[in-house]
């Protein structure tokens, strides 16, 4: 299967949450990457068939969203996982798969079983399986919304904001799994956490402010810092060029060990090298850009 | 990842998958609210046993009245209380949404709940009232009971569900739909000499219209009112992205 985003654009109102994007999703893992209010979200549920495009088309394999039958047919082969996500506390989370799995159409008793218990030990939680969902921890909900949204076998699998609220180890257990789930399948993933990202997918859009900025391979866009990704040393006091985005800044005894993007520092720095960018200097690079060619077309 | 395979069948579901699916429904109901439910007839229907023994035709009539105000006004609140929470608050919208049962699905089966729930109750406190001899009309009959509730439960529910369906919120949904219900109560002495209002009074019943004649064109009235807020809960289930928060 693969996806295809043509044109794609959603009102709500006035207010333009998603501006002609066009994007071909294949196989494995696919990152969506961009700041808050970028419209990550937006695309993401129509990805997930519950919102409606303004005008555009998507195609899922055979199925062309933005009709209403075909959306339906596509939902038994998505798995969603959604950035808030809260439970029935009255279930444990094994009772909470075995309904998601009715609602899913799962309807042979012993065979959506046998699944749940896979998945809850693929997820970590079978030792925890018969408690009430109440009592689950952050990441251990988590774990078990993404138990949910894998119900199926899905084709497609849409996750927005997964490693939210997680602590590292969890996160790095995320992501493996993801990487795991994506070799036969295809696995969406926004976040505005770039090193997620970076470990994980071949492939991502950057969304701003509705826009599609970048689509590509991870390396092509950090490779769109090189040259411009920067370590250098300042006092504590030192005013940085403003071109500057800071990606770091560690404190040295008497300085500021900075990490920087942009054109080559001068002013009340020291020690200025060239350093190997990573995605998170390239995303930086590429936003800035951006910013700075808004700019420009606001002004002309 | 082949464990996580699924070969079975997802097209038609056996009965005890059904059976299944319905319990859960039912605990994921609001059962502090059937509990009032439950405890709001038991209590009418003490209330009702305990004027039937003082045995004066005063407090026979007080019965018929408390029996009336339950079957009607009282079928109404209940009604419109458990519509309004049918769907809208569930914590797992979106994802309930994204399933190939979808949102249609699961409001009906809790409607169902919901109304059996309210029938067995309304049942029970009927038999006992009839076999404490309280009257509740000149016309009483099967056809004159079962519409005499079924209107009141009809038009609530689907009040309930339009409101929180149009406001996304269960409880301004439930004060929308309560509304009407309100208003025929407290204005009915002020308006029912208009008699072209009569059809549109929820509480004809209750407010002394049981043994009148235009008493069936209400009914058909209050039932043809809650066919059209079925129409428009239909439309407004069509279009599930509303229900979702915006601008996100």
């Amino acid at each position: 299967m693969e996806i295809v985003i043509d044109h794609l654009t959603k009102h709500y109102g006035s207010y333009e949450a998603l501006k002609a994007i066009s994007v071909r999703i294949e196989r494995g893992m696919f990152g969506l990457l961009g700041p808050n209010g970028a419209g990550k979200t937006t695309l993401l549920r129509i990805l997930a068939t519950l919102l409606q495009p303004t005008s555009g088309r998507v195609l899922a394999g055979a199925f062309d969203l933005r009709q209403r039958a075909q959306r339906k047919a596509m939902r038994a082969s998505l798995g969603y996982l959604p950035q808030e996500l809260s439970f029935y506390p009255e279930l444990t989370g094994r009772e909470f798969l075995d309904y998601m799995g009715l609602l899913k159409g799962l309807y042979q008793r012993r065979e959506r079983r046998t699944q749940i218990d896979a998945l809850l030990q693929l997820v970590n939680l079978t030792e925890k399986a018969n408690q009430k969902v109440s009592a689950y921890t952050g990441g251990m909900k988590r774990r078990l919304g993404l138990a949910q949204a894998l119900l199926g076998d899905p084709q497609v699998i849409v996750i927005d904001e997964p490693t939210a609220g997680l602590d590292p180890e969890e996160r790095i257990r995320l992501r493996t799994l993801l990487t795991g789930l994506a070799e036969d399948r295809i696995v969406i993933l926004s976040t505005h956490i770039v090193e997620d990202i970076s470990q994980t997918c071949e492939r991502l859009a950057v969304l701003d402010q509705g826009q599609l900025v970048f689509d590509g391979f991870t390396r092509q866009l950090t490779a769109a810092a090189e040259g411009a990704t920067w370590q250098l040393l300042a006092t504590p006091d030192a005013v940085l060029p403003r071109e500057l985005s800071v990606i770091s800044a560690l404190p040295q005894r008497h300085e500021v060990l900075y990490r920087v993007v942009g054109p080559k520092p001068d002013g009340p720095v020291r020690a200025v090298q060239p350093v190997a960018p990573t995605l998170e200097d390239g995303y930086v690079w590429l936003r800035r850009q951006h910013a700075e060619r808004r700019q420009l077309v606001s002004v002309f | 990842m082949k464990m996580l395979k699924y070969s079975g069948e997802r097209r038609s579901m056996p009965m005890r998958e059904q059976a299944l699916l319905l319990w859960y429904h039912l605990r994921l109901l609001n059962w502090w609210l059937f509990l009032l439910m439950v405890l709001g007839f038991f209590v009418a229907g003490l209330l009702v046993w305990f004027q039937v023994q003082r045995g004066s035709a005063e407090f026979m009539y007080n019965a018929g009245v408390l029996s009336r105000f339950m079957l009607e006004p009282g079928v109404g609140l209940f009604a419109g209380l458990l519509a309004s929470v049918l769907i809208v608050g569930d914590p797992l919208l979106s994802v309930v949404m994204a399933t190939s049962r979808g949102l249609y699905s699961v409001v009906l089966w809790r409607l169902l709940l919901s109304c059996s729930g309210l029938l067995l109750c309304s049942m029970v406190f009927l038999g006992w009232t009839l076999a404490l001899g309280v009257d509740y009309a000149r016309q009483q009959g099967p056809l004159w009971f079962l519409l005499g509730w079924l209107a009141p439960f009809c038009l609530m529910s689907m009040l309930g569900l339009l409101g929180s369906l149009l406001t996304r919120n269960a409880t301004l949904g439930l004060l929308l739909a309560v509304l009407p219900l309100v208003a025929s109560l407290f204005l009915y002495e002020k308006l029912s000499s208009i008699e072209a209002l009569h059809p549109f009074f929820i509480t004809y019943t209750f407010s002394g219209g049981q043994d009148a004649p235009d008493w069936w064109i209400n009914r058909l009235t209050l039932l043809a009112l809650a066919a059209g807020c079925a129409l428009c809960n239909w439309w407004l289930l069509r279009r599930e992205e509303r229900l979702l928060n915006e601008k996100q």
